[in-house]
């Protein structure tokens, strides 16, 4: 999935985890690194090698979002296999706080993670338009004004494309999940 | 994916849908617009009938603060064979999981992963690096490496053995642990970290957190885990700046904030690794860092406050430690200060000195201390009132010196008494504290003879149960030790327990039910209390013949017990049932064993060949192969190493983790002249690294492992054969039982062994030689006086300075010293002139090759002083003159000469080995300076090579491929410098015409056979080169004894001058006179001297049995004087050889003998380590001076021109430089 979205891959994305990786535990020691920041820095550094390869990757916001979807994947891949392994190991997930929330806690939502990106995938070669507005509420975390003002439309519009992307992304969960 | 038109309309719809405020009006306009199609109406009702999603997926999609903590979150990834579960904590380099392996085993592991790769170079190094580093490491107290490596995702990671256990401090609380136990806990981690420092790595960070305890069959055991920051201290992979680079890049200031700064945990930091110098740690900084483990396990706090809240800087916290002294223990405990306050306050001190110099210089020694404190021995820590000494000493010998106590005066004695009395009162608290010593501390110990079984228990520390010793009293042989713990001997204090209707071949100990378990040869097995005389709770009659050993399961639950009828059966220890009985060969099985992991089995029989077995079917699963002669022995060690050593001599090693590869042979015979060697017993030291072997003919062989290989370090003859063996827990002393029924104790030093040898039944005498050392002078008059009284002699007590320089020549060149006279060689100038600096100092290396720089150079100018000094002399006849050379020259290891030359620069100088099969296992210890500048190796697998010091690119080349080693070197004739004339030894089956004299010329490196030597197709032997250019050879012309020859070569000439017939087979002594006209040797019980320039020789019969004898001719070479076993001094006239006096030695006999220039004073060295003066004239002894305590004696005495110095080397090693005045006879 991850060569036909566009992502980066191998040695540049593992270079990119690793310095984001870097750049956040210095963030959070320091308190002073904004996310933003740290996506601008990571570009920053990154972008010669960015050019190079990727072409639609030049702004700071596709490799931002590009980043933090992969991370996405991977967190919610690594929880899938945890589980897997605990099994294997002979213990009992149930004893793990982080499986035992409501709605199937962790794994379920580790599940639906991975659906949700089935489901974009579908979803944005569908609906540009839709699609730029679940890419500023999902991954910049926009709120519905600041949304609008980066995409030019009104608030109204910004609120029901995203009303709408979100009903159709959950029905398409849905229907993943019964496969 | 191509765009669907209904699909995009669907979403225009729904946004439109969503822009009508009532469900009303969002019908009204489905109705209104979908009627015409009825799909897309469907789709949008069932995406409206789906409720509000609004937030729901909200959820789903992280806040930015859930981002991180997933880029952090590691937990699931899969990394190689290995899941991660759980998040264990975060080192320095990384953090650690739990990780569950699928395959090729299923099992738990740790696993540290270093996240990221943004600078490839430094940091892939340093993981690197780890990871050989921690693959170094193999000891139980150590977490064991499994796996290393770095995965395509980007992660580089090291899976380490799982330690389920608790932190050492809070297990220390939470099992309300003594000072006792703790100690104990406390010695298992020291030597954890010893065991890194002798492969060369630096913990770094040794804390609580990091020591870790687990309960192994029901014993408590330490792990040391995170050598995360270890650094090898010799390694160069990363230089400062690229720590730097390190540091700022990925760290981020997290680790190395500033520069090179070490990582380390601060209130467990030593000083130095706060300085930005990393040069500046070295294994002396883990010696704080104990120091700092122990005192929060005695205080149960940390020695300094940090407090991170405050944001204190590491650097304002070092100043803090460098400023403010230490709170003692003893200050800061709230249960226990009584107890700490002396000894522990000291020992806890001493290691945690802010100068690295004044603390401990080694693990090995804080760990000496805190055992002598467990023994109630004096420790070094403190400077300590002398009666306290004096007491512990008292404490501990009250036996043997009871009998010293009727020479002292009352006064004294009363006064001692009630000082003794006070302390005991004093002490009666401390023995209360050790009563709860644990299972694991006591361990049965017996010493079996025939058909009776033997205990000895220690009275000194009797009420505390902790310390039994073994012994066999009486003339039987001590069939088997077994034994863990072991204080002191008191040949008295022997307990029967009970005895067998046979003889007994085999016992063991189950420490924990306190019982010993033997096996007679009427097949018998008996359980008895070991603690109650005459109590058996089981009796098994076995039915298996004789037994031939028996062996316990890792869990104690099994006992097997191996038949001379070919079986092994196997015992429930608790209710004695047969469980299993294992047919293993025809005839008899002489000995079984289980690996220490369980699982395996092994079984040693005259079937040759050893077997192993699987647990727990007991299925065969390799047939180990050896010679077609019987296995008499085997061991398993702590690692499944292997060993088994047959009747023919030969002892191998393998190991049980591969089977199939080749395993390594060694032929411990010791002597050419002697025959075949049994091995009787051999065993491996608890951590595995020493192995001990013993022969029917009285040799000791102790091996150590050296990268992996075990090499003989020590060798050390008994009067009788060797039967058993036992090391202590600590592995700093070995009992050895012999077929005489004496038990020998030796001393194992901190490195290598051994200094010095302990025979119980002298053991008063040699009691804690190590104390006597150390303690040096202020202990020498105690010491005197115990000599004194334990002799029964009345001379006076000499108490003169002990001016000592002393030299450790240990581990590689001991053997050498012992066999080869001319280890002094190189250490005289072409003057003759002895020059200390120049001496083989391999303990240097052990230092340098730590890295530890300072220790080299300290001692270095030491020696250095001590070569001022020495200049004034020569040691006229401890070799034949030299060439000057540039440094002091000595084998780091198999490949590389290192040298110091005067401007103390080290170089090393790599052997490369050429295509042509060289030197196989060129031994560098064995190697000549001649020349100058050239070197050669002499190498044990055969040939040799010569290298050029002053040239950079030295190329070695080839001499001859032989299979043997080469035997000796003669030096160059001054006519032609560059010809060495050397032989080999010749092999077995070689053909008895071959050559084996060669003469090389060493500027084109050609050896050609020497054909002016006579053909000889025996041994040679060299007795001495009596001036440059003439040597005189031993050697047997024929296949009797009866046709020995001496002949004398001359090199200039490379011909024969004389030959001369002698009979009879041994030679030992070879001094040269003076003048470098006369020989002497002694030939079974004849003396002879040979005029080199005439041939002739004079023989003088002696009354005494072949033994090595010491005579020396007079400086005038008119006189010689030998030593004769029956305590007497003769002197010869070397003309005639008319006797021209004789004289009674005091004491044992002389093993070396030396004149002053003048010829009237005569110096002795005894067995005894006693050096006496004779007036030649008075014929009477001037004086005695009690050197050295060691039963192996003083092997070599010189006095220096001028007579103001004398130079004795003692048997192990040492050399000591004695003003002569301190003798009394100037």
């Amino acid at each position: 999935m991850g060569e036909k979205m566009g992502f980066p891959s191998g040695g540049l994305y593992a270079e990119l985890r690793a310095l984001a990786y870097a750049l956040m535990r210095r963030e959070n020691r320091r308190h002073t690194l904004s996310p933003t920041d740290l996506f601008h820095e990571a570009y920053v550094r990154l972008r010669p090698r960015i050019e190079e390869n990727f072409e639609e990757l030049r702004s700071t916001k596709a490799l931002f979002i590009v980043t933090m979807r992969r991370i996405l994947i991977d967190h919610a891949r690594r929880r899938i296999s945890r589980e897997k392994a605990l099994r294997g190991a002979g213990l009992d997930p149930q004893r793990f706080s982080d499986f035992l929330d409501a709605n199937g806690g962790e794994l379920r939502k580790a599940q639906r993670l991975l659906l949700l990106e089935e489901a974009l995938e579908t979803f944005y070669p569908s609906f540009p338009e839709h699609a730029k507005v679940v890419e500023n509420r999902f991954f910049q975390r926009m709120t519905i004004p600041q949304c609008a003002t980066a995409l030019g439309i009104s608030e109204a519009t910004v609120q029901r494309r995203w009303e709408a992307s979100e009903m159709w992304l959950i029905d398409k969960i849905r229907e993943l999940e019964q496969r | 994916m191509p765009q669907s038109t209904p699909q995009r309309s669907v979403l225009v719809i729904l946004e439109t849908l969503l822009g009508l405020d009532s469900l009303e009006e969002r019908e009204a306009w489905i109705r209104e617009n979908l009627s015409a199609a009825p799909e897309i109406e469907q789709e949008i009702r069932k995406l409206l009938s789906s409720g509000s999603a609004a937030g729901a997926l909200d959820d789903l999609v992280p806040t930015m603060e859930q981002l991180g903590e997933y880029l952090r979150d590691l937990r699931g990834e899969e990394i190689g064979p290995y899941v991660l579960l759980e998040k264990l904590g975060s080192g320095g380099m990384g953090d650690v999981y739990l990780a569950h392996q699928n395959t090729p085993i299923k099992r738990l592991v740790a696993i540290k992963v270093l996240h990221g790769d943004l600078d490839e170079q430094v940091e892939i190094k340093r993981f690197q690096r780890e990871q050989q580093v921690l693959a170094r490491l193999q000891h139980p107290n150590i977490a064991h490496i499994y796996d290393a490596g770095k995965v395509d995702s980007g992660y580089s990671y090291i899976a380490m053995e799982y330690v389920n256990g608790l932190q050492f401090h809070e297990y220390c609380r939470r099992y309300n642990l003594s000072i006792r136990e703790r100690l104990e806990l406390f010695i298992q981690c020291c030597w954890a970290i010893e065991h890194a420092h002798q492969k060369g790595i630096i913990h770094r960070d040794i804390k609580p957190s990091n020591v870790l305890v687990t309960q192994v069959n029901q014993v408590a055991s330490i792990k040391v885990i995170d050598f995360g920051i270890a650094k090898a201290q010799w390694s160069d992979t990363y230089s400062e700046e690229s720590i730097r680079t390190l540091g700022e890049r990925v760290l981020g200031g997290e680790i190395l904030t500033e520069g090179g700064r070490s990582p380390g945990t601060p209130p467990f930091m030593s000083p130095e690794q706060g300085s930005l110098d990393p040069h500046m740690v070295d294994t002396r900084s883990d010696v704080y860092s104990l120091g700092a483990l122990l005192y929060t396990l005695l205080t149960d706090c940390e020695p300094y406050d940090w407090d991170t809240r405050e944001g204190r800087s590491v650097d304002e916290f070092i100043k803090t430690v460098k400023t403010k002294p230490l709170e003692l223990p003893s200050k800061r405990s709230v249960v226990w200060a009584s107890q700490l306050r002396g000894d522990l306050d000291a020992i806890v001190s001493k290691a945690m000195e802010i100068e690295p110099h004044s603390r401990y210089q080694s693990v090995s020694e804080l760990i000496e201390d805190v055992n002598c404190y467990q023994h109630e021995l004096p420790i070094r820590a403190v400077m300590q009132s002398p009666w306290r000494r004096t007491y512990k000493f008292v404490r501990r010998n009250r036996i043997a010196l009871g009998a010293g106590f009727l020479v002292i005066s009352s006064l004294v004695i009363g006064l001692l008494f009630s000082i003794f009395h006070w302390l005991r009162a004093r002490d009666s608290e401390r023995v209360a504290t050790q009563s709860r010593v644990g299972a694991y501390i006591l361990a049965g110990s017996l010493g079996l003879r025939q058909g009776s079984v033997q205990i000895v228990k220690d009275s000194l520390v009797k009420s505390s149960k902790d310390s039994w010793v073994p012994t066999a009293v009486g003339s039987d042989r001590v069939q088997r030790l077994d034994w863990r713990l072991l204080n002191s001997l008191q040949p008295n204090q022997s307990e029967l327990l009970g005895e067998t209707d046979g003889k007994i071949y085999f016992g063991l100990s189950i420490p924990e039910r306190r019982e010993l378990v033997v096996a007679d040869n009427r097949s018998n097995i008996v359980f008895m209390d070991a603690e109650t005389p005459g109590m058996r709770r089981l009796e098994i009659v076995a039915g298996q013949k004789d037994i031939n050993g028996l062996a316990l399961s890792p869990d104690h639950r099994t006992v097997a017990s191996a038949g001379d009828d070919g079986s092994v059966k196997f015992w429930d220890v608790e209710t004695g049932q047969l469980q299993r009985t294992l047919r293993v060969s025809s005839e008899h099985v002489f000995q079984c064993k289980w690996s220490a992991n369980g699982q395996f089995f092994c079984t040693a029989g005259n079937e040759p060949g050893l077997f192993v077995w699987s647990v727990p079917n007991y299925e065969l699963v390799h047939k180990l192969p050896s010679s077609e002669i019987d296995l008499e022995c085997m061991d398993i060690g702590p690692q499944g190493q292997l060993v088994y050593g047959a009747a023919d001599g030969i002892v191998r090693i393998g190991s049980l983790d591969g089977l199939d590869q080749q395993v390594q042979s060694l032929v411990l015979t010791m002597s050419r002249v002697t025959h075949v060697n049994r091995c009787s017993v051999v065993l491996f030291s608890h951590s595995g690294d020493m192995l001990g072997v013993g022969l029917d003919n009285g040799f000791l062989v102790l091996l150590r492992r050296i990268a992996g290989v075990y090499k003989p370090v020590e060798r050390i003859k008994f009067r009788s054969g060797v039967t058993s063996l036992a090391f202590s827990s600590d592995e700093k002393r070995l009992a050895i039982g012999d077929t005489l029924g004496n038990l020998h104790l030796l001393q194992l030093q901190e490195h290598w062994p051994m200094t010095s040898t302990i025979n119980f039944r002298r053991f008063y005498l040699e009691a804690h030689p190590s104390v006597f050392l150390r303690a040096g002078q202020e202990y020498a008059s105690l010491w005197d006086y115990v000599t004194k009284a334990t002799q029964g002699a009345t001379r006076e007590s000499v108490s003169g300075e002990l001016d000592r320089v002393e030299l450790e020549l240990n581990d590689y060149s001991l053997p050498k010293l012992q066999y080869n006279e001319n280890y002094v060689r190189e250490w005289l100038d072409e003057n003759g002139e002895f020059h200390p600096e120049w001496v083989e100092f391999p303990t240097f290396v052990q230092f340098k090759e730590k890295g530890i720089e300072l220790h080299f150079s300290e001692r270095f100018s030491e020696w250095k002083e001590a070569g001022k000094l020495g200049e004034q002399f020569s040691l006229r006849s401890w070799g034949p003159h030299r060439k000057r050379i540039s440094g002091v020259f000595w084998g780091a290891d198999e490949t590389s000469i290192k040298t110091l030359s005067e401007d103390r620069t080290v170089r090393s100088l790599e052997l490369r080995y050429s295509g042509a099969g060289l030197v196989q296992q060129a031994s560098v210890d064995n190697f000549i300076v001649f020349n100058g500048d050239r070197v050669m190796v002499n190498g044990a697998g055969g040939g040799a090579l010569v290298l050029n010091l002053s040239d950079t690119d030295s190329r070695p080349v080839s001499v001859e491929n032989f299979d043997r080693e080469i035997a000796a070197v003669i030096y160059p004739t001054p006519g032609h410098p560059d010809v060495v004339y050397g032989w080999r030894t010749p092999r077995e089956a070689e053909s008895r015409r071959s050559q084996k004299f060669f003469r090389l010329n060493t500027r084109d490196m050609v050896a050609e056979p020497l054909t002016s030597m006579p053909v000889i197709d025996s041994l040679w032997q060299l007795l001495g080169v009596v001036s440059r250019e003439r040597l005189v050879l031993f050697y047997r012309s024929g296949e009797s004894s009866e046709d020995s020859s001496l002949v004398c070569w001359n090199a200039q000439t490379e011909e024969v001058e004389w030959k001369i017939g002698v009979s009879g087979e041994k030679c030992f002594v070879r001094p040269v006179s003076d003048c470098g006209r006369f020989i002497a040797f002694v030939i079974e019980n004849t003396l002879h001297w040979v005029d080199v320039d005439t041939g002739k020789m004079i023989r003088i019969e002696l009354e005494l049995d072949n033994r090595e004898l010491a005579c020396a001719f007079s400086p005038d070479s008119k006189y010689i004087v030998t030593s004769l076993n029956i305590n007497l001094l003769r002197c010869y006239r070397v003309s005639d050889g008319g006797l021209e006096w004789s004289l009674q030695v005091a004491g044992p006999e002389a093993l070396d003998i030396d004149w002053s220039q003048d010829g009237q004073t005569l110096v002795a060295v005894g067995l005894d380590g006693v050096l006496r003066t004779y007036d030649t004239t008075l014929r009477q002894m001037t004086s005695e001076f009690a050197l050295f305590n060691s039963d192996r004696g003083i092997e070599k005495v010189k006095l220096s021109p001028k007579e103001d110095w004398l130079f004795v080397k003692s048997r192990n090693g040492s050399l000591y430089r004695i003003p002569c005045k301190s003798l009394g006879d100037h």
